[in-house]
């Protein structure tokens, strides 16, 4: 846990709103990166970051102070996001990424483009049991036993699905010809 | 491709689109500051009485596990409890919406090998999904639910109602 971070929580516990403010500010991008990832859509990642903040305060009487608040905040998300996609049934990929981060040579941008919206559409297209570990792997970079935890499944499961996400996600950029060379 | 490429490959795209849309959420933490003072969290315990509550349900804990173990069997007939016949199990939780999946740990097992765990009473009136927890790995589904949902990772959810206080379910 984070320096203060008890602390914040603590006196968010007791209603003081800056505090959870804070929380907030120190956590939202992780959140919002998991949300984005499992959604894969930036409108519905920004709902379920909201949700999952209102939702985590409401039941902040349920952490356990000894245990990562990380781990329990990403919990949260990965719930809202799955109720969204069983309400939803949204498995849109996205169709484009719009101000992706610039560089110097206009070619060179359009191709670095290219390949992300490809791995992105890839990405898109697993499914979500299988596109939620790999989004809190490689993106928040949690370890299998933090996976599993987040997720509520065995370990053994998370390895599992995350090998068999693995293998597919190849197999489709290969089939689309992505290969590791920018 | 080789794997820490591949790896690489996934986290920066993840990454970079993340980024890409960063601005949406950059006045978060005042949306949620302002819209939370309606809802603060529930209970909001003070530590002394927190204390004191905690050694208080510790004690009743021990009694009731013991009258359990002896004497009682599970209170199955009552709406409010939750139960699970599963006599080979060393431990059964319970993970639902209402507690924000975090596994609360079930009662039993009785002398028929059944588990109960009663509602909290703040739970809000509505529709929520749960499931058991056993042996700490294995999620089982309550044969005693009369509706069920099969979620996307595979599993099956039982489904209860919660009626507003003072009707039937």
């Amino acid at each position: 846990m984070g320096e203060g971070e008890l602390e914040l929580i603590q006196r968010a516990l007791h209603g003081d709103m800056n505090a959870w403010g804070e929380i907030v500010r120190r956590y939202k991008d992780a959140v919002f990166g998991i949300a984005i990832g499992i959604l894969g859509n930036p409108a519905d990642a920004e709902d379920a970051t909201h949700d999952a903040f209102i939702r985590a305060y409401e039941g902040l009487h349920t952490f356990h102070l000894d245990k990562r608040f990380s781990t329990w905040i990403f919990a949260v998300t990965a719930n809202v996001c799955k109720n969204k996609l069983r309400r939803e049934r949204l498995f849109a990929p996205l169709k484009h990424i719009s101000r992706l981060t610039k560089g110097s040579d206009p070619a060179q941008q359009l191709a670095q483009q290219e390949r992300t919206q490809l791995i992105k559409d890839a990405i898109d297209q697993l499914k979500p049991a299988y596109r939620m570990p790999l989004v809190l792997r490689y993106y928040a970079d949690l370890d299998y036993k933090e996976i599993a935890e987040v997720l509520g499944l065995p370990e053994g499961t998370v390895k599992t699905r995350l090998h068999r996400a693995k293998a597919e996600l190849k197999q489709i950029l290969e089939q689309k010809g992505v290969t590791g060379h920018a | 491709m080789h794997e820490h490429e591949w790896e690489s490959l996934v986290k920066e795209t993840l990454t970079r689109y993340a980024d890409a849309h960063r601005d949406r959420i950059a006045t978060l933490e005042y949306e949620i500051v302002e819209e939370l003072p309606e809802r603060r969290p529930n209970p909001h315990p003070r530590w002394g009485f927190a204390l004191a509550g905690a050694v208080a349900v510790a004690a009743i804990f021990v009694i009731g596990l013991w009258v359990g173990l002896h004497l009682s069997v599970a209170p199955c007939s009552d709406p409010d409890v939750l139960c699970l016949v599963y006599p080979h199990a060393q431990s059964v939780s319970v993970a639902a919406q209402f507690t924000l999946w975090e596994p609360v740990p079930m009662n039993g097992p009785d002398r028929s090998g059944v588990w109960w765990i009663r509602l909290p009473q703040e739970i809000k009136p509505g529709r929520y999904e749960y499931g058991f927890i056993v042996d700490g790995t294995r999620w089982v589904y309550d044969p005693r639910a009369t509706e069920f949902v099969h979620t996307f990772d595979d599993k099956i959810n039982s489904v209860l109602y919660i009626a507003p206080r003072g009707e039937q379910p």
